[in-house]
Formats: structure tokens, C-alpha cells, sequence
């Protein structure tokens, strides 16, 4: 157990390169978040219950903050976000899609399936960071240093 | 007349009295004589009786004479009437007094009518029963009768008696004046015929012309036409439709087997017996078929046939068929009766013809109405494949825009790692080693963006396309505040100067497309311009609403100005002003979805004025 109790970010995304550009994103802010990525939306439930290899909450603590990207294989992020709202010990928990689609009707569902933000994945290094700032100022409070 | 009879009685009445008075006188003399001595004073007083007795004598001779005189005339009355004239007594109709014209005119002689009864003059066949007879007489005093009688040679005529009852010999009798009323009496039936014959036709010609099918009647009128000329047989055939082939119709007279198999097979015309005269359109008419030579006859003959004709019927040259008429009682059809026949064919070959024309006409109208009701249907199954295709092509645009969507957001993630990647390889490398690897980067860095930015306007013109619009009472002033809020950053930076004209109008459309299109106007305000940025907006409300954008940029020149709303159409290159080639075309799509348009003025070097109209009656 840490005393400092890091922030944890779920960040459920399905390409590799959009992950390790945010985990750099937050290293770069130097954020303390700690960034846990789960490819895809089975995962995200299994690890949500605790299930199968994440029932280790040491290494898989809940997190905090749900990044979700919305274009999955099998189980899409609506679905995932859908779940969650209908989880009872889950329904806290803030919800930020984070996707490439601009359809203005994917934002509209996407909150009516219960997610708390919707931001699009910006390209380039600079914009991602303004986008991370933002959103951990507002679900996570954190402020940056400096 | 009873005097006539009294007359020979009366003439020895007379002859008698004569003679008594005779013999009186006589005896008389012999009287005086005897007493003559005694009265010769009575002898002046016989002899004046004597002379009025000579007187009386006289006067009995007169008389006698005018008796003689009227029993000629009598008699001249009776036997020499021109007209026959008989008695016979009541009891036994027998004959007792004939005059000469009787005679002359049954042809019997005065002892053998004296003979016969009057039932002895009827006609063989058609004997009055004495019955009969006697209650014809007891009717009336005076009667009137027509009935037929005979000459002894066979002769027979239609005779109207007069009778009249009288005493004659002592016996009751009948006077009988008999009028032979013969020619009358075939001139009265050959009237009624005529009169019959007229009625059969104009029936039949009614009944023809008021058929709806000619063909269902001819059996009936023809049956009333045989029977009325007393023919054995008739024949009618009608052509078949488009062949030289005529097959038996209605007949009467045939035998079943002969019937059958003409009814059942159509005939070729040049083996019907009245080919020649079909061809030349005129009536076949055969005196005694019996002695006719032509083979085509034989069936015919063999029916025993005599009198025949057969009668084309060809209205406007066009052979509709034939109607044959035959008698095996007559040898041949007489004047009228051909005439008869020739007029029910006229009439009939009209029907048919009037028949045949309505249905080529009906005909003609159900193919019309069939060709009518085959092109609705395939108007309807075209509409339906109109709508199918229509419904099909939307279905492919919109599964279109799937791809569209689906492509532009699986091109970005690799361009994301691609720009992202080159950015974080740049800083580790940093500082770069050359001027050129530095370039590169940069260009590196610059393409991705790009890319992304065609990506990001191709989805929104795409979208534009079809995207259901939902439109609404839009502020102008509104959404222009929150667009230039958006390019605050550059506004700044640029330090442009925007001018807007408020209160900006209210318009009716789609909010999100309405703010594309300021975004979009605005960008290009701001970039395509040479020096701080001036630009102003006013709007002309009205019927349409305008709204003006106008910059102070470098301006298009005239034979461009249509084509910069082209898609992907660029006037300049990307180093000069970078740009998508799209945010105009953005521009017109949306206006035009929305029912308006968007126009510009424009000259190099002097600005341009946008103008977008929106359309009120959204």
C-alpha cells in the first residue's frame, strides 16, 4: 500500500501506439498517474469484477478514471460504457471516451450510454498534451506542476 | 214464286172451269131449247148472257196467256239465271229442281243431278256431315255459306251459298243460289300471304339488325321462312375467320350423320356447289335438282331435292358466308318466294357484316385496353424498381459513408502514430545532426497533418451529402460568436480587425451546418491575406436573408471564382497557403442542403465579399 495514492487510469484502447503516446504524453507532464491499458472491452469487464488474472488487486488496482476508445473488436466501447453504468459498485466511476470519430451522433450516444466526457484523439504531440491536461485536471484534480 | 208453281195447277183448274162452263152453256141451250116455244122472249136474254159469257171466255183466255206469259218469265227467272240455282228437299238433301247454269257449271246433267244429294258436291276430302249440314240450315232463315265444292271432272272451287226456305211439291225445301267465289278467294289468300310474307320479313330483319350476335338467330328465322314457303331443307354456312373455309352453321332437314360432320369440318369454298356463283357473287337457283349434272349435287339429290337456291351472303365483296333454301315438294321456287329469299340474305349478310365489324372493334379496344393495362403495370413495376434502385443507392451511399467513416477513422490511427512517432524520434534525436535532417522532419511532421486535415474536411463534405438536417430558428449573431471564439488564438495572433453589423438575422437551418460554413468562410478570411486581417459582416434580412463576409484578402480573379467550390479545387499550392481544397466546397454543399446558395464578388488584389443566401422558405 502506498501512502501517496497515485491515480489510476484504465485506459481501454485497442491500438498500441495510441497507448504508449499517452503513457508518454503523461511522463512528459510528468503526471503521477499511473496508465494501466487493457486492449479490449472483455478485458475491461474482467478487470473491472476483478476476474481471472486481475483478481490480484496489488498489481491491478481499481482505477480511478475509465479512458475509452470507442471502435473495439467484439465488445465496442458503448457497450463496455453501458456496462459499467449498470454495474452497482461501478457507477461512480467517470468515464472519458477518447476517440478519432468526430461524428457528432457517436458523442450524443456515447453519454447517453452514461460516459462523463468525450474528447478526440488529437495529431500531434502538443495538442495530446493540452488534451491530458485538461482531462486530468478535471476527472483526477490533478494540477500540474509548474 | 208461288205463283209460278200454280200455274200448271191452275191451268187445268182453269181448263176445268172452262169446260164447266162449257158444258153449262151447253146445257143451258138445251134447256131453252126445249123450251122455246114457251120463251122466245127468252132467247134475246140467252143471247145477251151468252155474249158475256163469250166475254168471260175471253177474259179466261187473257188471264190464261198472262199465266203463260208469267210462267215463261218464271221460268226464264229460275232455269235461265246465270248463276247456279237449285232445290233440294229438306229431308234428304236430295235434288229436285236444277236450272241450266248449274248444270252447265258443275257439269253434270239434269238426270244425274237429280240423282245426287247436295253432299254429293263437296269436296272429296272435306264432306259436311249431314249433322253439320242441317244445323247450318236451322241457323237462320235466309244463310250464307262458303264451302268447297266440285265439278264431276274433279274442279274443285270455293262456292257461296245463299239458301232459302220454301214449300215446293208439298215438301219442304231450300232454295240454293250458288256464287262461285274462286278467283275472290285465291286473290283474298294471295293477299294474306303477302301480308304474311311482309310481316316475316320485316320480323326478321328486327331480329337481325337487334342481335347482339347475328349467328344466334338465323336457326329461328329461318325455321319461319321454311316453314312459311314450305321448303324441306335449309343450309347455312359461315365463313371461318381469315380462311377461304366456310363450316356449316344452323341447319334443318339434314340428315344427323351428314350434319355432324359438316358442322364439325370446315368446308374449302371451291368445293361448295354454289362455288361459281360465289365468285361472282350472284344467287344459285336450281329448277328440279334431280336432273342437275354437277357431282357437288349428289347429297343433295339424294335428299330429293328439286327446287333450290343458295344465296351468297357478301357484304362489300367480303364472303361472310351462304344461306341455301331447298323444297323436295315444288320443282321450283316461284317469283315470290325467291324474292324472299334474296331479301332475308341481303339482311343477313348486313348483320353479319355489322357483326363482324364489332367485334374487330372490340377486339381492337380489348387489345388497346390490354396494351393499357400491360403499360401500367409497367409503369407501377417501374416505379417499384425506381424506388428499389432509389432505395438500394441510398442504402449503398449511406453503407458508402460506413466506409468512408470507417476508413477515415482506421487512416487516422496510424497517421496519429505516424505524426506522433516522428515527433517523439525528432526530440530524441535532438539536437538534429544537419539542417536537412531537420527539414525532413519537418516535412515529416507537416504531411501527417495534413493528411489528417483531408481526412477530417473529406468526412465532413461526405457527411454534408446526406446527413439528415435538423433545422431550426438559428441566431446568426450567435453562432458567429462562437466561431470566432474557435479561431480567437489566430485572430490574435494575426492581429485581424472583424467588423459585424449586429443584430444579425435569424434564419431557419441546421445549426451545426451553419456553423461549418462561418468556420469555414472565416478561415479562409483569415488566411488568405497578405496583411492584418480586416474583415466585416452584415447581413440584408428579407426574402432570401444575406449574409455578407468581406475580407481584405488577395481576392480571385473572375474565371476562377466558379471553380474555387469545386471539391479539392486549390488556386494556390500548399507552401503559398495551405488548405484542403475543400472548405468552399464544404461551404456550397451546406448551403445548398439547407435550400440556399452561397455567391462571391471578388477582385485580385481588393478583397472578396462572400454572400450567403438562405433560403426563408426553409
Amino acid at each position: 500500500m502506498n501512502d501517496a495514492h497515485r491515480p489510476v487510469i484504465l485506459y481501454v484502447e485497442n491500438d498500441a501506439n495510441d497507448v504508449i503516446l499517452l503513457r508518454i504524453t503523461f511522463e512528459k507532464i510528468d503526471f503521477p498517474a499511473q496508465i494501466i491499458p487493457v486492449p479490449d472491452g472483455e478485458k475491461a469487464q474482467a478487470y473491472l469484477d476483478g476476474l481471472g488474472a486481475f483478481e490480484d488487486r496489488h498489481q491491478y488496482p481499481r482505477p480511478d478514471l475509465v479512458l475509452m476508445d470507442l471502435k473495439m473488436p467484439r465488445v465496442s466501447g458503448f457497450e463496455v460504457t453501458r456496462w459499467i453504468r449498470a454495474h452497482p459498485a461501478l457507477d461512480a466511476l467517470p468515464i472519458v471516451i477518447l476517440t478519432s470519430s468526430e461524428h457528432p451522433e457517436d458523442r450524443a450516444a456515447a453519454l447517453a450510454a452514461g460516459a462523463n466526457g468525450f474528447c478526440i484523439k488529437p495529431v500531434g504531440l502538443d495538442e495530446l498534451e493540452g488534451l491530458v491536461r485538461e482531462i486530468s485536471q478535471q476527472w483526477l484534480h490533478l494540477v500540474p506542476h509548474g | 214464286m208461288a205463283t209460278m208453281f200454280s200455274i200448271e195447277w191452275r191451268g187445268f183448274v182453269e181448263f176445268g172451269l172452262l169446260l164447266l162452263y162449257v158444258l153449262l152453256g151447253g146445257f143451258t141451250v138445251v134447256f131453252f131449247f126445249k123450251k122455246s116455244r114457251q120463251a122466245k122472249g127468252r132467247l134475246r136474254v140467252m143471247e145477251s148472257e151468252l155474249a158475256s159469257l163469250k166475254q168471260e171466255v175471253a177474259n179466261s183466255r187473257m188471264l190464261e196467256a198472262e199465266f203463260r206469259r208469267k210462267q215463261v218469265e218464271d221460268r226464264a227467272f229460275f232455269y235461265d239465271n246465270p248463276y247456279p240455282m237449285w232445290v233440294f228437299e229438306e229431308q234428304g238433301f236430295k235434288f229436285m229442281a236444277v236450272n241450266d247454269a248449274a248444270l252447265h257449271h258443275y257439269g253434270y246433267s239434269r238426270e244425274e243431278f237429280l240423282e245426287m244429294t247436295i253432299l254429293d258436291i263437296g269436296p272429296p276430302e272435306e264432306s259436311p256431315t249431314t249433322l253439320d249440314f242441317r244445323q247450318w240450315l236451322q241457323d237462320e232463315t235466309v244463310a250464307t255459306r262458303v264451302c268447297r265444292q266440285h265439278k264431276k271432272d274433279g274442279t274443285l272451287m270455293d262456292v257461296k251459298m245463299t239458301a232459302h226456305k220454301l214449300n215446293f211439291q208439298g215438301n219442304p225445301a231450300w232454295l240454293i243460289l250458288a256464287l262461285d267465289v274462286t278467283a275472290e278467294y285465291r286473290a283474298r289468300q294471295a293477299l294474306l300471304r303477302q301480308k304474311e310474307r311482309f310481316q316475316l320479313l320485316s320480323e326478321s330483319a328486327a331480329d337481325l339488325l337487334f342481335a347482339l350476335e347475328p349467328p344466334a338467330v338465323i336457326e329461328k328465322i329461318c325455321l319461319k321462312i321454311t316453314a312459311h314457303t314450305q321448303s324441306d331443307l335449309f343450309l347455312n354456312f359461315l365463313s371461318q375467320d381469315g380462311e377461304n373455309k366456310v363450316m356449316l352453321h344452323s341447319w334443318a332437314g339434314l340428315p344427323e350423320e351428314l350434319a355432324r360432320r359438316l358442322t364439325q369440318h370446315p368446308l374449302p369454298i371451291d368445293e361448295l356447289l354454289c362455288h361459281a356463283a360465289v365468285c361472282q357473287c350472284q344467287p344459285l337457283i336450281i329448277e328440279d335438282m334431280q336432273s342437275y349434272p354437277d357431282p357437288k349435287a349428289e347429297s343433295l339429290r339424294n335428299l330429293g331435292i328439286r327446287a333450290y337456291i343458295c344465296l351468297p351472303l357478301h357484304p362489300n365483296g367480303r364472303l361472310l358466308g351462304t344461306l341455301a333454301f331447298g323444297s323436295r315438294t315444288q320443282k321450283a321456287f316461284g317469283e315470290d318466294e325467291l324474292e324472299l329469299f334474296s331479301s332475308l340474305s341481303r339482311y343477313l349478310a348486313i348483320a353479319l357484316d355489322r357483326w363482324h365489324l364489332l367485334k374487330e372493334a372490340r377486339e381492337q379496344s380489348a387489345q388497346l385496353q390490354t396494351a393499357q393495362e400491360q403499360l401500367q403495370r409497367y409503369t407501377g413495376e417501374l416505379e417499384v424498381r425506381v424506388a428499389e434502385r432509389t432505395a438500394k443507392l441510398a442504402q449503398s451511399l449511406r453503407s458508402l459513408e460506413g466506409v468512408l467513416y470507417h476508413v477515415a477513422h482506421d487512416l487516422r490511427a496510424p497517421l496519429r502514430a505516424l505524426h506522433g512517432f516522428t515527433e517523439l524520434l525528432i526530440r530524441n534525436c535532438s539536437p538534429l545532426p544537419t539542417e536537412a535532417t531537420a527539414d525532413y522532419a519537418r516535412r515529416l511532421t507537416e504531411a501527417s497533418k495534413r493528411m489528417d486535415r483531408l481526412i477530417h474536411d473529406l468526412l465532413l463534405y461526405g457527411r454534408l451529402g446526406h446527413q439528415q438536417l435538423v433545422l431550426d430558428s438559428i441566431d446568426l449573431g450567435n453562432i458567429l460568436n462562437d466561431v470566432l471564439h474557435e479561431w480567437r488564438a489566430t485572430i490574435q495572433a494575426k492581429k485581424a480587425i472583424i467588423q459585424v453589423s449586429q443584430p444579425l438575422p435569424r434564419v431557419t437551418g441546421d445549426g451545426q451546418v451553419i456553423r461549418q460554413v462561418l468556420y469555414n468562410l472565416l478561415s479562409n478570411a483569415l488566411k488568405f491575406v497578405a496583411r492584418p486581417p480586416a474583415i466585416r459582416v452584415w447581413a440584408e434580412a428579407g426574402y432570401p436573408t444575406r449574409l455578407y463576409m468581406e475580407d481584405n484578402g488577395i481576392g480571385i480573379a473572375a474565371e476562377h471564382q466558379n471553380k474555387i467550390f469545386g471539391i479539392f479545387e486549390r488556386l494556390h499550392s500548399e507552401e503559398e497557403f495551405p488548405g484542403t481544397g475543400i472548405g468552399l466546397a464544404i461551404v456550397k454543399k451546406g448551403m445548398e442542403r439547407m435550400g440556399g446558395n452561397v455567391k462571391v464578388e471578388s477582385e485580385v488584389g481588393r478583397g472578396s465579399r462572400f454572400c450567403l443566401e438562405f433560403n426563408s422558405a426553409y
